[in-house]
């Protein structure tokens, strides 16, 4: 987990609320992360694709265990803003974003924050439904690979390795 | 009247006791396997109230796996000894509930291992390496064949006892 901005290098203190954004930039392999204080997201400028975004409050003591109710809020709120695909720039579905989809929707059916709608699937879609946000999510359902959960994985461990 | 009220107490009685043994369950195999399914735990979780290590017995390799099972004996309705081109592995085969529970721990925690423990005891181990989603879980155990086919048929009565048990409390 950053304990600095990525934008101004400035310190995180405790009590900081911090916006994860999640992108693809296509000159990098993998998926890139930018943690930013509140103040700063309006004029971050990334290249490539933002795929999705979640917050955090910034806790003193480094080693504290993650509050798992927090961690759900956050995959939750990355969960919804995946759905939110406004980049011109991206013509088709990434295969990131569709992965990440997947991924989540799995771990929130798991917690009870989504349910599956109708026959549970296993290739194509599944449309899944948030209870909480009467809201339906229609999230693919791909074949994920080693090398992908390992990105994945290594770009936001702090939800995916914990929840 | 006198015979009468015999009567009805024979007829209270035969009913009480048929009711009794209707409700009565069976009991459970002398041989009873419980198994269990553990995921690897994943991050730095050494030392944490949520993983413990197990130690399978004859390759005496450790593994720290999440403390809940993902799997119960409640969710596996089956057991049987396959024939793969490695050798001898245990099949087992999931309820509906217990086959979304792999399906989804299979897809998030690609790249981890399961291990499989009888009655606490680790007996088994295997590396996910892709989505399962039919609810057939494969795995080789650290025992010969005969005490495996010993296993699986322990495994098919404790099972089907277990299955009895958890239906008759719902």
């Amino acid at each position: 987990m950053a304990v600095k901005s990525s934008a101004s290098e400035a310190k995180f203190e405790d009590g900081d609320v911090v916006t994860c954004l999640i992108y693809k930039d296509p000159e990098v392999e993998g998926l890139c992360r930018a943690d930013l204080l509140n103040s700063e997201v309006e004029g971050f400028e990334h290249s490539g694709i933002l795929l999705g975004r979640w917050q955090r409050i910034i806790k003193s003591d480094a080693n504290e265990a993650e509050d798992p109710r927090e961690l759900i809020t956050a995959a939750d709120d990355f969960f919804c803003s995946l759905f939110e695909q406004n980049d011109p720039e991206e013509a088709e579905e990434n295969k990131e974003r569709s992965a990440l989809k997947h991924l989540l929707a799995l771990l929130l059916e798991r917690k009870r924050i989504l349910k599956p709608k109708g026959a549970r699937a296993t290739t194509g879609s599944q449309t899944y439904v948030h209870p909480k946000l009467q809201r339906e999510f229609e999230v693919p359902v791909i074949l994920i690979d080693a090398q992908m959960m390992r990105t994945i994985t290594e770009t936001m461990g702090d939800i995916f390795l914990q929840l | 009247m006198k015979a009468l009220s015999i009567c009805l107490r024979v007829f209270f009685l035969a009913t009480a006791l048929c009711l009794t043994s209707c409700q009565r369950k069976s009991s459970p195999p002398e041989d009873l396997r419980v198994p269990r399914l553990y995921v690897e735990s994943r991050g730095m979780n050494y030392g944490a109230m949520t993983s413990m290590r197990l130690k399978l017995p004859q390759s005496g390799a450790e593994i720290e796996v999440n403390k809940e099972p993902f799997i119960n004996e409640f969710e596996i309705i089956n057991a049987e000894m396959v024939k793969v081109d490695l050798g001898k592995a245990l099949l087992l085969q999931l309820t509906d509930a217990g086959a979304r529970a792999l399906y989804r721990k299979s897809v998030t925690n690609l790249g981890s291992r399961i291990v499989l423990t009888i009655n606490n005891n680790p007996a088994g181990v295997r590396r996910l390496d892709g989505a399962i989603a039919d609810g057939n879980y494969f795995t080789f155990v650290e025992l010969d064949t005969k005490e495996l086919e010993e296993l699986v048929t322990a495994l098919k009565l404790s099972l089907k006892y277990l299955q009895a048990e958890s239906s008759q409390s719902w």
